[in-house]
Parts: structure tokens; sequence; C-alpha cells
């Protein structure tokens, strides 16, 4: 099974909301489509599942166009929307059949599912009657409810407290295992770090970078210095050409060219008669590789 | 299809479990009922034990109608006939301004010849100065013919009146006629009601963001189709639930001598083929103003903005309701009429009323059904077009030229 998006491009009143857009997902996982807000992740989900009329370019799933009628997908919108006034389980066996599943089917897979995100005790109360976070978790159940095989979650995390973040993480990491394909747009850079192996940076809606984020990551070398240690070391390093990034409460980081200059610091560190804490030596964050990309864009 | 019927169920069964509206159901079921009673209330209430609940003033300057105030309590036995005095007409008036149920019938000579006045609260009144004319000018005629000295026999052959009799050609009565016009307001009152029902939903829907949700799930068009199907039952289920508490109430409630305006009411102008043919136009009607309000909810993004985006729909149900109504009370024949029985969006209103008062051949019947129809699938073609286009937009509503644009 593959996913396949080529050359999607989509212009609203002339102005382009997405310009040429493409990448591939050939086993299950998750992909990562980043951006800020309005850089056209939404507009390129949309095209991907049909919601929109593509201008040009094509969507596929196993070589076949996308669309509602021709594969089970599931599509978590950015703008969460239930039924306020219709309790929990009868909407969630509504969106069930509306895919195919019957009364039955529907209402055992809801069922199964409320269980599995611990919100069985809502499923006879009016959506409006339950908290947002559990609401958030209802939209993700119709989701999944029918067991789609390619899951389309735009902005997943967003409005979410830790507790529910963390169980919603837990969550993708076992729908990877059980196999699907997960196409996840965030603008929070930290949570597409920690799932997606590939993924498209857009801005503007331009592909500003695109690829394996580990060998992204890697392509920009060791280009961060984090110091922890007993005096402040400022200074120092300003003496050694490293540049200052951020201090913090208890500790430092610095730009570096290279393993080179974190040596050589490291030497004139000791040598000044101080030990590090830490002294950690890493690639840039995908936040720093976006702001570097979308100045780059600007 | 399965789409569709999820859809139509949905809409169905949350609309019937809704508060507001079993609520309303039992206070429309319970107004009927009462309604239902009033005739026999309003003849406990004025039993002839009671004596005369009206009065007339009789006041007469002149002896040569004798007999007028018999006459007169002949004429009028629910009321009190009293001779009144000329000098206190003034006050007779004062009284007869303020009370619908009081009259004054003045018998007066001028130049020589009498002459009837009769005064009341308004032109509705219980006394008809044609009937009281009726009533004395034969009595004032044989007393100026006794006095003349004409013969017995000339007398009496004054006093005849010609045999008459009013043949109806057509079927129309009364009955047809007033259920024709509540028809017309039911119709009305669905199309309204239920319509502004499916564009509420729509709305609330796109509003809630649960549209987005929706789409990825069911073709737009199915979602469309489905709502107006699923309100459309749910009026038909209502409106049937009145009209078989108003059979109840009349078989049950409503005295078997009843009458309006001395005619028994008849269900006779319903015969099986015309209740289909009405159910018909209902459910045409119904449908394709459902599909045009769909549009409208699809179009806005906030519930408060729903009446200004309904008006068209609204201004053109409004006017065909008026054709409808109009053309019913006073121009059954007449070329606006004509007219209206062909245009899909006054038939609806139009054609019911005349199918129960048999004004209408049966080829213009089957002429205004295929238009009708021709027509629905033509508007919910192309408002699923429009449905689709606007249902995921958000922001400046799209102005109909835009619609149009993106529609295609």
């Amino acid at each position: 099974m593959n996913l396949k998006v080529e050359e999607l491009s989509k212009a609203f009143n002339g102005k382009k909301a997405v310009d040429r857009i493409s990448f591939s997902m050939d086993r299950p996982g998750v992909f990562g489509l980043i951006g800020t807000n309005g850089a056209g992740k939404t507009t390129t989900i949309r095209m991907i599942l049909g919601i929109i009329e593509k201008d040009s370019g094509s969507a596929e799933w196993n070589g076949k166009p996308i669309s509602r009628e021709t594969m089970s997908f599931g599509y978590m919108p950015e703008e969460r929307g239930i039924y306020t006034k219709t309790k929990v389980l009868s909407q969630l066996i509504y969106f069930g059949q509306l895919r195919g599943m019957s009364h039955g089917d529907a209402k055992r897979s809801a069922l199964s599912w409320m269980e599995r995100l611990g919100v069985s005790e809502y499923k006879d109360m009016l959506a409006e009657k339950v908290s947002k976070g559990n609401q958030q978790k209802i939209q993700l159940l119709a989701t999944l409810i029918h067991d789609p095989v390619l899951v389309v979650l735009d902005e997943p995390f967003s409005g979410l407290d830790p507790v529910n973040t963390e169980l919603i993480r837990k969550l993708i990491g076992e729908l990877v295992d059980e196999g699907k394909y997960i196409v996840m747009s965030s603008h929070q850079m930290s949570t597409v770090e920690e799932f997606c192996e590939n993924l498209v940076m857009l801005h503007n809606g331009q592909t500003i970078l695109s690829g394996n984020l580990k060998q992204i990551k890697a392509g920009y070398g060791h280009t961060n210095l984090l110091v922890r240690t007993g005096r402040d070391v400022t200074p120092l390093a300003q003496e050694c050409g490293l540049e200052l990034l951020a201090k913090r409460a208890d500790e430092t980081e610095f730009k570096i060219t290279g393993d080179e200059m974190a040596e050589m610091f490291l030497k004139r560190i000791i040598a000044d008669g101080q030990y590090p804490v830490k002294y950690e030596i890493r690639e840039p964050s995908l936040h720093e590789i976006f702001l570097e990309k979308a100045g780059v864009a600007k | 299809m399965k789409q569709i019927l999820t859809v139509f169920r949905f809409t169905f069964m949350e609309a019937v479990r809704k508060k507001a509206f079993l609520i309303i159901t039992a206070i429309v079921l319970l107004l009927i009922f009462a309604a239902s009673a009033i005739p026999a209330i309003s003849e406990i209430v004025s039993s002839p034990d009671d004596g005369p609940d009206k009065s007339i003033y009789f006041v007469s300057d002149t002896d040569r109608v004798p007999g007028a105030k018999e006459a007169i309590t002949a004429l009028f036995p629910e009321a009190e006939v009293i001779t009144g005095d000329i000098l206190l007409l003034e006050k007779y008036r004062d009284e007869v301004r303020v009370d619908a149920d009081k009259a004054i019938i003045e018998v007066t000579e001028t130049d020589s010849v009498p002459g009837i006045r009769v005064t009341a609260k308004t032109f509705m009144s219980f006394v008809d100065v044609g009937l009281v004319s009726d009533a004395l000018t034969p009595i004032y005629i044989r007393e100026e013919m006794k006095k003349s000295g004409a013969s017995d026999a000339l007398i009496e052959l004054s006093q005849t009146k010609l045999e008459n009799e009013f043949y109806m050609a057509g079927n129309m009565n009364l009955s047809g006629y007033y259920i024709g016009i509540v028809l017309l307001l039911i119709m009305f009152f669905a199309i309204y009601y239920y319509g502004y029902g499916v564009s509420m939903s729509i709305a609330n829907e796109k509003a809630s963001r649960v549209m987005e949700t929706l789409i990825v799930s069911a073709k737009p068009s199915h979602v469309l189709i489905g709502k107006c199907l699923g309100m459309g039952l749910l009026g038909l289920a209502q409106l049937s639930a009145f009209l078989l508490a108003a059979v109840a109430g009349y078989l049950l409630l409503v005295p078997k001598d009843f009458t309006i305006m001395g005619m028994p009411i008849s269900l006779s102008t319903f015969t099986f083929s015309s209740a289909v043919l009405v159910l018909l136009y209902f459910v045409l009607g119904f449908a394709l103003y459902a599909v045009m309000n769909a549009v409208c909810g699809a179009l806005v993004d906030k519930i408060e903005d729903l009446n200004s985006a309904m008006m068209p729909v609204a201004f053109i149900s409004m006017i065909s309701f008026y054709v409808g109504y109009f053309t019913a009370i006073s121009d059954t024949a007449g070329i606006i009429s004509k007219f209206a029985v062909y245009v899909p969006f006054t038939s609806p209103f139009v054609v019911p009323f005349k199918i129960l008062n048999s004004d209408i051949p049966a080829s213009d019947i089957a002429i205004s059904i295929a238009l009708l129809l021709a027509a629905v699938v033509v508007v919910a073609w192309f408002s699923a077009r429009l449905y689709t286009a606007s249902v995921l937009r958000y922001g400046k509503r799209l102005r109909i030229k835009e619609l149009y644009r993106k529609s295609k």
C-alpha cells in the first residue's frame, strides 16, 4: 500500500494557496505536514481527500485517485465539530453508518474505541455536556470508528491538556503499530519531530523543505552546543567565536560551526578550571530549521 | 442510497427527540381538541333556557306598517325586540356603538313614505337590513292596497313571491372552500416551518463545524437529499397527527347538527384521488422549497445570518402563498389563477384548493404536476451543486454570481 501525492496545486482568487506539493508514503508510519498558520496544510489535506477540487496534480492511494467512494480513510479536521445536542454514542454510530458500517458494527466499534480512550461513561450524554478534551476524543473516535487504513489528522494536539495529549500520543503510536498510514499536520515542530520520519515543510503554499527528518538534520551537521557549568561561560564562548543562542535557567545554548569548535571550547573551559555538568553537541531542532528556511523563503 | 437513508433517519430521529418539537406538538393537539369542543361548549353556554342573548330596539313613528314589531320578532327569534322611544335614540346608539349584540331598527316616515334604517356596531351585524326590508315591505304594500280598496285577490297576488332556487353547476361547497383555505395555510406553514428546519439544521452543522466531518463521510448531495427527506417526513408526521386529532375532535366533540353559515360540515370533497393529489402537491411543494432552503443554510457561517440568507426563498414562498390565497377567495377563474396552476412555485398553493372544489380539469393537473416534478429535479440538482460549493466556505458569504461560477 502506498500514498502518492504529486504536484498538487491550488489557488484561491488568483493567489497560490499550495504550489506543486509532492510526497509519498510507502509503509505505515506518520508523515508530517508542517508550517505556520496559513501555510497551506489544510488545503493540501482537503485536496488529497477530494474535499476540494485541485487545480492540478494528483493524490493516489495504491495508484488510484483518493475519494470517499474509492477508499476507507479517516479525517479529523482542525476545526473540531460534533453534534452538541446529540448523544455521544448516537452520533458515533451515525458517522460509522455513513462510512458504510451496519448499525450493529458501528455500535460495537464505537463502544470499543470509547473504552480504549476512556470515554465510555459519556456514551449516553449529550455531547455538549462533556468537557472540551473529551469532545476532541469523540471527534477522533468519529475519525477512526470505521477502522480506516489512511488516517489524516489536522493539528491533532491543538487545544489538548497534557493528560489528553499523552493519551493521543500513545494512541498514534498504537495506530502505527497496527499498520496505519497517518498524515499529520501541525505547526508544533516538537510534535512532528517526535512522530514523523518524513515530512514536508510548507511556507506560504511553497514547499521549503521535504524528505527524511534524520537525513535533513544530518545534513545540517552538529550546529548546537548545550553547556551547564558552575559559572557563566559566555565570555569564554565569545573568545572562542561561539554565538550565543539562548540563556536558560540551568543551561546555555551556543551555535557552533562543527565538532572542532566544540572540542576547542571544551578545552578552554577546562583550562579555566571549570568542569561542565552537561556538554551536549547536537543537530539543530526542526523549529530552528523551520525558522531558518522560512526566513530564507521570506 | 444507503447514505441518504442514514442521513434521513438521523435527521428525522434527532428532530423528533427534541423537546421543543414534542412540546409544540402536544400544545397544538390540545388546541385542536379545544377548538373542536367550542361548538358544543357554546351550545351549552347559550342554551334556550337562558333566553335571548341579543336585543333590538324597535323605534317607529308611523302606523303605516302595522305588525312590524311582530314581524321583526319572528325574523330574529334569538333577539329580544324592545319597543324604543324615538327621543332616546342617541342613548340607544351609544349602546349599539359598543355592543355587537344590540341593534336599532327604525321605521320612520319621510315624505309620506315609510323607510327603514338599521343601526349596528359593524357591517357584520346579526341584523341584515335587506332581510328587514323583505319582511316589512309586503306589510306596507298590503296595508296601502287595503286602503286604496284593492280586492283581496289582488292583495293576495301582491304578496306572492316567485318560487326560486339556486342551482350550483360546479361541485364547490362551503366545506370544500374552507378546507381548501385551511390546506393552503397548512402548505405555507409546512414550507415555512419545516423548510426553516432544513436550513437551520444545515446552518447548525456548518456553524458547529460538523460539516467537514460529515462531507468526508457522505456525498454532499446525499446529505442534502437525506436532510430534506427527514424534515419532510417530520412535517408529514406532525401534520398527520394534527389532522387525525382534528378528525377525532370532529367525530367526538363537534355536535352532529353543527353548521357554518347554515351549511353542515362535510368531508365529501375528500375522495381518495383528491387526497392523493393533495398529498403529492404537499410533498413536491415542500421538496422544491426545502432544497432551496438547504442552500440558504449552507451559505451562512453563523446562525444569526440565516434569516437574511433565507430572505429570497421566503419572498418567493410568500408571494406564491398570496397568489394562492387571493385566487382562492376572489379569482378562481382569472388569468393569474390559470397561470399560477403551471408555475411550480405557486402550483402547490393554488392547485389543492382547485382540486377540492373541482375547479380544474385533469389535463391541467397533469401538466402542473409534470412541471412541478421537473422543477424539483432541476432545482434539487442545482441546489446540490450550490450546496457542495458553499458548505466548506467560511467568511464572506458568496454572491449568487460567484456561487453559480463555483457550482459549475
